[in-house]
């Protein structure tokens, strides 16, 4: 287990997301009423950054077609979607928040 | 009891539908019969992605093991021959029946083609499924030339790709703009300045007579006026017809589509229409059928509800998106209706770029150029007829998603 840190707890506001692209993976970092999550940038059905989509609870919305994934568990709410996201382990202590590039986050 | 649901055409809306009724609980049978050899994939990928040689295979819609997973009985390379609705009951090629509860049809649309001398002749061409894509593929390369005749979201679409392909592309559109139909004429004119940047020729207003050939293959177009320009392919792109042949067959009045009620139920009980097949009803007034994407995919939701006896009339706003020129291009709502048009961004430069029709105090439709991440936002304030003043949508600094948060739906529009 290797955390990370990848940013401060203020830059995600509520119900947004961030990308971070200075990883080797860039990522998509959501604040979920106050939960964070974090998965892999890139749209699984194109070039597309999912830190430009729509949060809605914890499902996002591409923005350009409209497929849309639960941000918590990487997988496929709707179609052109078409394949899960990687998803990573999240922490956040104190107003930091890390990330381990190694792990996905426990299942409830 | 439903136990029975036969789904004819797997595409988007079929293959939708198959997974909203396994969404909503049904646990009865459910077969699935399409004509194309393989399980429902990305069809718009045919023009883009798969077109440019990206990847082989448009991606599949669904993972192969959830069909297997989810009992889905799928019958890929079947073509259904025959309905009778009065019995319940499909006949397909080999003489074989079947029995169903409740129908879906979802039979999608066919390239609509071209009554001219010549149409038949090898090079003349259509894309609508995955083999016409790898036959155009294999002519879209350095010194190869492509003509387009039609210069809609296809026609658009293919002409950016096979001119990145190195192709050298024309063109030729009857209308004095392209686009002029779903985008209209602002942006019409702008896709067609940023296409001719590509180096795309463009030909307006073009009146073609004919498809002349050597040896049955085609080699150039001839026009009214007795030129003629010649070209090694030519993709006819004039649009789609749905395809309602079964429902014709079957004794159903129809007219560019089947005609449903807002949860797809036709004029005959049992049977269902969703996706470019079915003549839809709008939220603005009228019905008509809408070809696209995230309108198909709706309704084959809305369909599946309405077979297993939990209807929710779902009335369509028009959506769509397309790529050309390398700019991202979304719709919702029609282009043309009543209000006012108001810019959002780099109107110089065209892009990024939002225009949002405001009618009656709501954003009644919007476009958006390269503005992905407000034009998100600008369809919830569609969707929701979410109350909007002008000067505070005119304004640079608002926030559209802080209308949407500020101003909770009312309902009434
Ligand atoms: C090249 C291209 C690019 C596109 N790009 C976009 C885009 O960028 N954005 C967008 O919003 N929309 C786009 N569209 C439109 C979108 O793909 C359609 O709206 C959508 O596919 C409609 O889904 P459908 O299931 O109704 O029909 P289809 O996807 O056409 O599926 C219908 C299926 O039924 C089969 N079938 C018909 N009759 C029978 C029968 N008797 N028995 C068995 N099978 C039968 C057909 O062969 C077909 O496989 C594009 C379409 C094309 C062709
Ligand atoms: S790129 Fe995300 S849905 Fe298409």
């Amino acid at each position: 287990m290797a955390f990370v840190r990848v940013c401060g707890r203020s830059e995600v506001a509520e119900g947004e997301a961030l990308k971070l692209e200075q990883f080797a993976i860039p990522l998509a970092l959501f604040n979920v009423n106050g939960e964070f999550f974090a998965t892999q940038d890139r749209c699984t059905h194109g070039e597309w950054s999912l830190s430009d989509g729509y949060l809605d609870g914890d499902v996002v919305e591409c923005s350009l077609h409209m497929g849309k994934f639960c941000v918590r568990t990487g997988k496929v709410r709707s179609a052109p979607a078409n394949g899960a996201l990687r998803t990573f382990a999240v922490r956040v202590e104190g107003d930091e928040v890390f990330v381990d590039f190694d792990a996905a986050p426990a299942m409830p | 009891m439903i136990r029975d649901i036969a789904i004819v055409g797997f595409g988007l809306a079929g293959a939708s539908a198959a997974l909203s009724l396994r969404d909503q609980g049904y646990d009865g049978r459910i077969h699935l019969f399409g004509d194309e050899p393989v399980p429902a994939y990305d069809r718009p990928s045919l023009s883009k992605s798969v077109l440019a040689g990206a990847t082989v295979e448009a991606p599949p819609l669904l993972d192969a093991a959830w069909y297997a997973d989810a009992a889905v009985e799928i019958h890929a390379g079947e073509r259904v021959q025959r309905i009778e609705p009065a019995r319940r009951r499909l006949h397909l090629p080999a003489g074989t029946s079947l029995t169903y509860d409740r129908l879906l049809l979802a039979t999608g649309a066919r390239a609509r083609t071209l009554s001219l001398p010549g149409a038949e002749l090898d090079g003349v061409l259509s894309l609508r499924d995955q083999a016409d894509s790898a036959k155009l593929r294999s002519r879209i390369g350095p010194g190869m030339s492509l003509l387009i005749v039609g210069g809609g979201l296809i026609g658009c679409e293919v002409a950016t790709t096979a001119r990145k392909a190195g192709a050298e592309v024309r063109i030729l559109e009857s209308a004095d703009e392209l686009l002029l139909r779903v985008l209209g004429r602002r942006l019409g004119a702008w896709c067609r300045e940023r296409l001719e940047a590509l180096g795309v020729v463009v030909q307006r207003n073009a009146r073609i007579t004919a498809f002349e050939g050597k040896g049955g293959r085609a080699r150039a177009v001839a026009f009214a006026d007795g030129l003629r320009i010649s070209a090694d392919t030519v993709l006819i792109s004039i649009g789609a017809e749905p395809d309602t042949a079964l429902a014709q067959q079957a004794g159903l009045a129809c007219v560019r589509g089947v005609p449903v009620d807002a949860t797809g139920l036709s004029a005959c009980p049992e049977l269902f229409v969703a996706g470019d097949a079915a003549c839809w009803p709008l939220r603005e007034g009228g019905q008509r059928s809408l070809e696209t994407y995230l309108n198909s995919q709706a309704q084959a939701a809305t369909a599946a509800a309405a077979m297993l006896g939990r209807a929710e009339p779902s009335p369509q706003v028009p959506r769509a998106w397309t790529e050309i020129a390398g700019h991202r291009i979304q719709t919702i709502g029609d282009f043309e209706g009543p209000g006012s048009w108001l810019l959002r961004g780099d109107a110089e430069s065209g892009h990024p770029l939002l225009m949002l029709r405001v009618h009656g105090g709501a954003v009644a439709a919007a476009m958006s150029v390269d503005a992905t991440k407000d034009f998100a936002t600008a369809t919830r304030l569609v969707e929701a007829g979410t109350p909007v003043s002008l000067p505070a949508l005119s304004d640079p600094a608002t926030n559209l998603r802080d209308l949407l948060r500020a101003r909770p739906s009312t309902g009434t529009r």
